[in-house]
């Protein structure tokens, strides 16, 4: 009669399909996060990386530069400086998520259960992203708490958490989709090559070199023209004719890439299991 | 009779490296020769003289030496010495997994080695040695690849003993390879950080350091490989928390 009355009070989620993906959505999301951020090893290299970081701080929090005159041009300088390296550290820490099934040999399980294939793929990449998302998070609060004690302005919090989810976040979450991605069709080893290299091609090669290259345009993906077209600055901090337009342009290209890689994999995938 | 079965136990352990492993520094030397094609093309399209595209070509492929190569090594690494299903298993054998483990990454060394020797020794044949090498020696050349290639392996295996995870190791790898050209100016103006530039040739030529930075990323590269083979012989270092 208890059991009865239970089922009554709680709607069966079994009986609509999507009440069931988004409990499976959800389910993975809680999995995966936890599941990446209690990787130590995930900390330990961030706490390296940071360590490169702090080493450059005192040049950074008293620069001399004309173009550093306040406290958000240090900090949109530190949300740019980041932003060259964490994100590449993120696709590479998140290369070994999908084929981790595959090694453990709980992929087979999991196909069998009432999950779908797009949640538990959703599932994946939102709570594995999130969580490397962590620590690069807190080091950034390091640097802008920084900044706000070295310059004595704490009002540039909000231009902080601005700036942050437009790099950061929008780099990691397309590096991420196509780690994850990616890794469903190749070896981790080899993605984490070619992204590095893909990294250097792609955000520090010189245009003028002659070799053909994505950076400077909208797939620019250490966001560099979304920083400098959201937060014009007037000391030529970043490049100048960057309109706010061609920064929405980057940010619409650079998530749309990554649905596209998220939705490739899901297709590949399903094909994958219907040919098994 | 023992040749017969050193050849089987390098078939074996060449089927443990795995096709990937050992494919992996052929991939990379044709992503590089299509890079260099691409810039000896475009420097020739803009008008430059053969002998500058050879320049210009010759630059890719001291990439591919000095960078490119080394870091495959060091990923190659950093993932064999972590692979193991059957670890528990041979922890319980008779045979050291310390010697197995350190002959493993002597295979390592010794194809990558093998491979960029070779590469090295086509570019100078076929003309792309940048004018500014041709004043090394044949030994000096050698050791211009070696070292950052043997301080990437090196590390790469340390850094999988020391951290329990390929990728991490992977990703501090990668991290440390871009950290070379992002503070490359740092490094280099640095009296002391610059004797441990790992792309000095490519980066800067051959300044009056040169020879003493080398032979300390050399040194730098045996330490690792000490704590490397050390770490093997932890069990702990290799079982996770089930020791």
């Amino acid at each position: 009669m208890l059991a009865y009355r239970q089922t009554q009070r709680q709607p069966s989620v079994t009986g609509d399909p999507r009440l069931a993906s988004l409990s499976a959505l959800g389910g993975a999301i809680r999995y995966e996060f936890w599941m990446q951020a209690r990787r130590y090893a995930l900390w330990i290299g961030f706490a390296l990386l940071c360590l490169l970081f702090l080493r450059n701080i005192h040049g950074l929090l008293y620069t001399t530069a004309p173009y550093i005159t306040s406290a958000r041009d240090s900090l949109l300088l530190w949300a740019s400086f980041l932003n060259e390296f964490f994100p590449l550290g993120a696709g590479l820490l998140l290369a070994d998520r999908f084929t981790r099934d595959r090694k453990t040999r709980v992929d087979e399980l999991l196909d069998t259960t009432p999950a779908t294939l797009a949640a538990r793929l959703l599932g994946k990449y939102v709570g594995a992203v999130l969580a490397t998302l962590l620590p690069i998070f807190l080091i950034y609060a390091l640097g802008v708490v920084l900044i706000m004690v070295r310059w004595g302005d704490v009002s540039v919090i909000p231009t902080a958490l601005g700036a942050f989810a437009a790099t950061t976040v929008v780099s990691v979450l397309f590096v991420g989709a196509f780690a994850i991605a990616c890794t469903t069709v190749m070896w981790p080893i080899l993605f984490q090559f070619l992204f590095v290299g893909y990294w250097f091609w792609g955000n520090f090669l010189n245009p003028r070199e002659g070799i053909p290259t994505l950076n400077g345009t909208p797939l620019t993906s250490d966001a560099r023209l979304i920083i400098a077209g959201f937060f014009p600055d007037p000391g030529a901090l970043f490049d100048q004719s960057v309109t706010v337009g061609q920064a929405f342009g980057s940010l619409g290209a650079l998530l749309g890439c990554a649905a596209i890689a998220l939705l490739a994999a899901w297709v590949w995938l399903r094909w994958q299991a219907a040919h098994r | 009779m023992p040749f017969q079965l050193l050849w089987q136990r390098l078939r074996y352990e060449l089927r443990i490296l795995g096709i990937i492993n050992i494919g992996l520094p052929i991939i990379v030397a044709a992503i590089y020769l299509g890079f260099s094609y691409l810039a000896g093309s475009f420097a020739l399209r803009n008008g430059g003289t053969d002998a500058y595209m050879r320049f210009q070509a010759g630059r890719g492929l001291l990439a591919l030496l000095e960078n490119g190569l080394p870091l495959a090594g060091g990923l190659i690494a950093a993932v064999v010495i972590s692979q193991n299903p059957a670890l528990e298993l041979h922890l319980s054998l008779p045979a050291r997994y310390q010697r197995v483990g350190a002959l493993r990454l002597a295979l390592i060394v010794g194809w990558a080695a093998l491979f960029t020797g070779a590469v090295a020794a086509l570019v100078a044949v076929t003309g792309f040695w940048l004018p500014q090498l041709k004043q090394l020696s044949v030994v000096e050349s050698a050791l211009m690849w070696l070292a950052p290639l043997l301080w990437f392996i090196a590390a790469g295996a340390a850094l999988a003993l020391l951290l329990r995870s390929r990728a991490v190791s992977g990703a501090v790898l990668g991290l440390i390879w871009i950290a070379m050209f992002i503070f490359k100016d740092q490094l280099i103006k640095d009296p002391i950080l610059q004797n441990v530039y790992l792309f000095l040739t490519e980066e800067v030529g051959t300044p009056s350091y040169w020879l003493a930075n080398r032979l300390i990323v050399l040194a730098i590269a045996l330490a690792l490989f000490v704590l490397a083979f050390w770490l093997l012989g932890r069990n702990e270092a290799l079982l996770h928390d089930e020791a």
